[in-house]
């Protein structure tokens, strides 16, 4: 099978282009008014745009080694890697399109941004097989030796089997979403560069773990399809709770956002609100989707075992 | 396959014997089977329904002329809540939890459900709590708050002792829902005949695994909000009385996060009935998955929509474009299995029996429900009708049509199945077209009264809204609609008798429960039947061969001697043999449970605060010898051959072991409700100037921190024991668990002396009431653990060389729950102590 180049490393390439050439330098809050081009509020921040790059660029190297060896679109499928560069586009746009800029005045579009983050970005990411790639830009024996790391050592062995609880992972995700929302650490991070990158690192590490749980592509590691229903409706019953608090609350939780939301023609209780609105049912509207189809794929397999899918009625009519 | 002909008769009498029901006094309430607890749960729902019906008729006659003096506003009062509460909790529910009892191990091929004990105690407090919610007729105090109860109205201050007949006896139905939830849960996850994968189930079983998940944790939250409210009304708290920091909002938050769900946990085993019903006599199901999905999803979703039923409490004006749109969404899951029964009935000539016409007319009926759904889902809209006659159609339009038609349905089905009796054709359709009308002449006009401003929950009206032709007609309606239902129950008691027999399969059913005699006999099942198809009487799907042999070799051992009850366990997923289950035969400790918890909750109406300890206490004992592990049974376990004949274990541990689900469902249970304390208490918080209320200081950080973090080492030095277990060290074992005893027990008595120089009282202000209760909440989720934990070192001192049998698995439930205690004694510190010192 001989290598040919994808579209998809062109693709990715252009995509960083548009992203690094728009710059719009930003203060806190925003300084955006009614009347301004909002949507034109792109910035670089070199530290997002240079590791969105490094991910592009390792991905599309492994995946050049791989493909060239297994052939294009074997080993991890075309859309996968479609799905990854997705993940880093939605990332791209939650970090440095207007929603960050607006992400100072807002909190409704704070909860966007991080609502793009866990339940779009990651989800995506996951699918892009990213932990089966990034080993093939490795060496072989490197390769070999990352691959067995857990075997030999007890403490990676001990923290990848971690890694794949669903208990654990449930309680980090859970943990992360609540703890971030009490107003001491929330304001923290709003006023506080470095935190608010920790915040929102610590949010997609949390939500990366959390749907690899479940729609990992590796299907001997996954949780059962009938457990992740549940795993994601406990899930979306505490979120619910948190936006409904937040949405139902007679005041706004954090201070920083009194004075800037008016701009918008909204109260900050009000912006609150839609902010809890966004957390309850939008968010867990995603959460419900991914259960249905998680469910629906895996019935298809479960049932397909020995159906008869010509059904053939048997000819017989009761009276009554 | 065929259950009849092949079998042994002396191996039918030997089951019948090992399965016997017993009858005579006191004999009777020793029962455990499910089919004959099946029966008396519908028994006992019908007999509510018809009581409840014949409320509406006295309604109906108030409301036949304007300004009728017939009865006072009191009794108006007091009957539309009578006759609300029991068609949702004493009829909707139970009767439906009922037929799944019965005919649920029936169509998955299984002689019994999971927890046959358990069963029995559901019957007995929903039975003890019904008649606690009519003993109010005898006292003269009958419950009028609605079958809501909404608080502040129902608070102390504004109603009287009714209210407590109500809470009380809601309690105990409540406890009934819960235990029928964790019983259809497991029963459709372990208990499903060899072959019958996740996907083979029938859509009947698919509905009652969501409503069993779905009822753990919706109910669990009515049974805290009927907690807070009766300590309100007995105890002096104020969780729900504004005046002291309370909300009484919150009541609504809860009860409606229960509610909302509610509609589907009746709702969807009524699909489940249909997808039956239209399958059977078209001869075909369509759209298979999406039936599932939908109701997946509308479990699913109905946990976040509890506030639209709140359209009308001031909810921040932009949230209800959401809660509008989300509701929509409903429709859409709705709309997905109605589309599917359709498109499976189009071009087929089902007959137009009496299952398959009441089908149809919960389509029709359901139907116009759902539509007016749609439309009150659309806040402008409720906002006019709301508290109108518009939506006592609409609800009636949904629960009728959406729950009665389809039982109505699903007994005319599955009646010859039950009595081997079929009902007769005639008054079948006469029963069919007399509710048919009855209902649409009785509620159709409704949502034009509900237009033209006629207020629901009122006695009367007046002559000028010149209503009295639209009443009448509701009335005489009513009358048509009885008359329907006694037809069928007259059908019922002539066919007893005079029926003609049904046999084995009167429909040409395409599920297991065909396969057996009508009625049939105590056993169930004479082998386990194998199951290779969505519809396995229709297509026995590939002949077997290979490793099916193993299978077929596993099912044909339980039509052999076995000395126990006993049923084939299966794979959650593959539906592959896995286990022979032991199941227990009749006893009373579920009678005396339910008496313990019923004489506990009597005692508070009576205000006779110590003997509801001592009640509790009978129910705690009780459920003590019930858990207890037998030895006697163990060992007969233990050297039992019918495992090695079939190659399959008796004794199992973890996820093959119902006790093991049995241990994560009362987990759930304890979480959510937790959860639902923990809502109470932010929520609170949320409206509250300051935290904590009044003059109260901040609660100490430094005490309960060192034991919290006790309780966290404890979960270390478990580990150490549970591993020193694997690995057989019985003196490790032992110093491991008395180390966790040592923590657990430091907890408590620290905990009780906390909570004993508490310097306020409960009475001082919400903030106070929830401290005690999350206080005492964890004192007593602790305090079990110990016990357990006190059990498990003992059993272990002998048993530590059991490390594949039951004593691993009893040290896997122990530690199940004594770790989810730290987790649970972790939240409630972070909650209660260290948040109020952040925020």
């Amino acid at each position: 099978m001989t290598y040919r180049p994808h579209p998809l490393g062109s693709f990715l390439l252009a995509f960083l282009v548009i992203v690094g050439w728009s710059d719009v330098a930003l203060a806190h809050p925003s300084g955006l008014q009614a009347g301004d081009p909002w949507w034109q509020a792109w910035h670089a921040d070199w530290l997002v745009l240079s590791n969105l790059a490094l991910m592009a660029g390792l991905y599309a190297f492994g995946l050049r080694r791989m493909w060239r060896r297994t052939g294009t679109g074997r080993g991890v499928k075309t859309w996968r890697a479609y799905a990854f560069a997705g993940a880093l586009l939605t990332t791209a746009i939650a970090l440095l399109s207007p929603v960050d800029a607006l992400s100072d005045d807002l909190s409704w579009v704070h909860m966007l941004q991080h609502l793009i983050l866990m339940a779009i970005a990651a989800p995506l990411l996951v699918l892009g097989y990213p932990e089966l790639v990034f080993l093939w830009v490795l060496p072989l024996r490197a390769r070999r030796a990352l691959g067995t790391w857990p075997q030999h050592s007890r403490i990676v062995g001990f923290l990848w089997r971690a890694s794949w609880n669903p208990l654990w992972i449930w309680t980090i995700h859970a943990l992360t979403i609540w703890v971030w929302h009490i107003p001491v650490l929330y304001e923290l991070a709003l006023n506080d560069p470095l935190v608010h990158d920790i915040e929102h690192l610590t949010f997609f590490v949390a939500a990366v773990l959390f749907w690899r749980v479940i729609i990992d592509p590796r299907s001997s590691l996954r949780l059962n399809p009938g457990l992740g229903v549940l795993y994601l409706f406990t899930t979306s019953l505490h979120a619910s709770a948190l936006g409904a608090l937040m949405t139902l609350s007679p005041r706004p939780w954090y201070a920083t956002y009194i004075g800037r939301t008016e701009v918008w023609n909204l109260t900050p209780l009000e912006d609150q609100q839609l902010a809890g609105l966004i957390m309850w049912m939008p968010g867990c509207t995603v959460y419900a989707f991914v259960a249905a189809v998680l469910l629906g794929s895996w019935l298809l397999n479960v049932e397909s075992l020995g159906e008869d899918r010509h059904l053939s009625a048997r000819p017989r009519v009761t009276a009554n | 396959m065929d259950q009849i002909e092949q079998r042994d008769p002396e191996l039918h009498a030997a089951l019948e014997k090992t399965w016997y029901s017993p009858t005579g006094f006191p004999e009777w309430f020793s029962e455990v089977n499910n089919r004959p607890l099946g029966v008396r749960f519908m028994v006992t729902a019908f007999a509510f329904f018809l009581i409840s019906g014949a409320l509406t008729i006295l309604m109906r006659i108030q409301l036949i002329v304007p300004n009728n003096e017939f009865m006072s506003p009191q009794t108006f009062n007091q009957l539309f809540t009578m006759h609300g509460s029991t068609m949702m909790y004493l009829f909707a529910v139970p009767f439906l939890e009922g037929l799944a009892l019965y005919m649920l191990p029936q169509m998955i091929g299984s002689r019994d459900v999971a927890y046959p004990r358990l069963t029995a105690l559901g019957y007995w407090c929903y039975l003890f709590g019904g008649m606690v919610f009519y003993a109010s007729f005898l006292v003269g105090e009958v419950p009028d708050a609605g079958w809501f109860a909404y608080t502040p109205l129902s608070g102390r201050d504004y109603s009287g002792l009714g209210l407590d007949f109500w809470a009380l006896g809601l309690a105990l139905v409540e406890i009934a829902g819960i235990v029928a939830g964790v019983e259809i849960l497991v029963t459709v996850l372990k208990f499903r005949c060899p072959g019958m994968t996740l996907g083979r189930m029938p859509p009947f079983a698919w509905a009652m695994l969501v409503v069993g998940v779905m009822s753990l944790f919706a109910f669990t939250t009515l049974l805290v909000a009927t907690l807070l409210l009766e300590l309100d009304r007995a105890a002096g708290t104020h969780f729900y009385n504004p005046n002291r920091g309370g909300s009484s909002l919150l009541w609504q938050h809860l009860f409606w996060f229960f509610g909302h769900p509610e509609v589907y946990i009746v709702f969807l085993p009524a699909t489940g009935v249909v997808s039956a019903i239209v399958t059977t006599f078209s001869r075909r199901l369509l759209g298979y998955l999406l039936i599932v999905m939908g109701m997946i999803v509308m479990g699913f979703v109905s946990f976040g929509l509890w506030v639209h039923h709140m359209y009308a409490t001031g909810l921040p004006e932009l949230s209800m474009h959401f809660f509008a749109a989300a509701s929509l969404m409903v429709a859409i899951a709705s709309a997905v299995q109605i589309f599917a029964w359709i498109a499976t009935l189009w071009g087929r000539k089902p007959p137009m029996n009496a299952p398959m016409l009441y089908t149809i007319g919960f389509v029709v009926i359901f139907v116009l429900g759902g539509m007016t759904g749609v439309m009150v889902a659309v806040v402008p809209f409720d906002w006019q009708v709301h508290d109108t006659y518009f939506i006592v159609a609409h609800l009636h339009y949904v629960l009728i049509g959406g729950v009665v038609f389809p039982v109505m349905a699903g007994l005319y089905y599955w009646l010859p199945k039950m009595t081997g009796r079929m009902l007769n054709p005639t008054l079948g359709h006469l029963s069919f077209w007399l509710t048919f009308v009855g209902f649409n002449m009785t509620f159709f006009l409704m949502h034009v009264m509900g237009l033209l401003g006629m207020p629901r929950r009122v006695y009367t009206y007046p002559a000028e809204l010149e209503l009295e032709f639209h009443n009448q007609l509701a009335t005489v309606g009513t009358f048509v609609l009885a008359a329907g239902f006694l037809v069928f129950v007259w059908d019922f008691f002539r066919s007893l008798r005079h029926g003609e027999l049904a046999g084995p399969d009167p429909w040409g059913g395409d599920t297991v429960e065909w396969t057996t005699e009508s009625p049939p006999p105590t056993y169930g099942f004479y082998g386990s039947p194998i199951v290779r198809s969505r519809h396995p009487l229709w297509h026995s799907g590939p002949v077997p061969g290979g490793e099916e042999f193993a299978e077929l070799a596993a099912a044909e051992v339980l039509g052999g001697p076995i000395p126990f009850r006993a049923t084939m366990a299966t794979d959650i997923i593959t539906g592959k043999p896995q286990s022979i289950q032991y199941l227990p035969g009749p006893s009373y400790v579920s009678l005396y449970v339910a008496g313990g918890i019923v004489l506990s909750l009597v005692a508070i109406l009576m205000q006779l605060y110590l003997v509801s300890i001592a009640g509790l206490v009978v129910a705690v004992g009780g459920l003590f010898y019930w858990l207890y592990p037998r030895q006697e049974v163990i060992e007969m376990l233990r050297n039992s051959e019918v495992g090695r004949r079939a190659g399959l274990p008796i004794i199992t541990t973890g996820t093959r072991s119902t006790a093991w689900w049995g241990a994560v469902c009362l987990l759930i249970i304890l979480g959510t409700s937790l959860a639902a304390m923990l809502y109470a208490y932010f929520y609170i918080q949320l409206y509250s100037e300051q935290w904590p209320q009044g003059n109260i200081p901040l609660p100490d950080l430094a005490i309960p921190g060192v034991i919290c973090a006790l309780l966290v080492l404890s979960s270390a030095t478990f580990c150490w024991a549970n591993r020193s277990f694997r690995l057989g060290k019985p003196m490790a074992i032992q110093a491991g668990l008395t180390t966790t005893l040592l923590f657990g027990t430091i907890f408590t008595i620290v905990q009780t002396y906390l909570i004993a120089q508490i310097p306020f009282s409960h009475q001082e202000n919400a903030y106070a009431s929830l401290f005690y209760l999350l206080s005492g909440y964890i004192w007593l989720q602790v305090l079990v653990g110990v016990v357990l934990l006190a059990v498990a070192q003992i059993r272990i001192w002998k048993e530590h060389c059991d490390r594949e049998g039951f004593m691993k698995l009893h040290m896997q439930v122990t530690g199940l729950y004594w770790h989810f205690s730290v987790v649970a004694g972790v939240i409630v510190y972070a909650a209660l102590h260290l948040l109020p010192h952040v925020i």
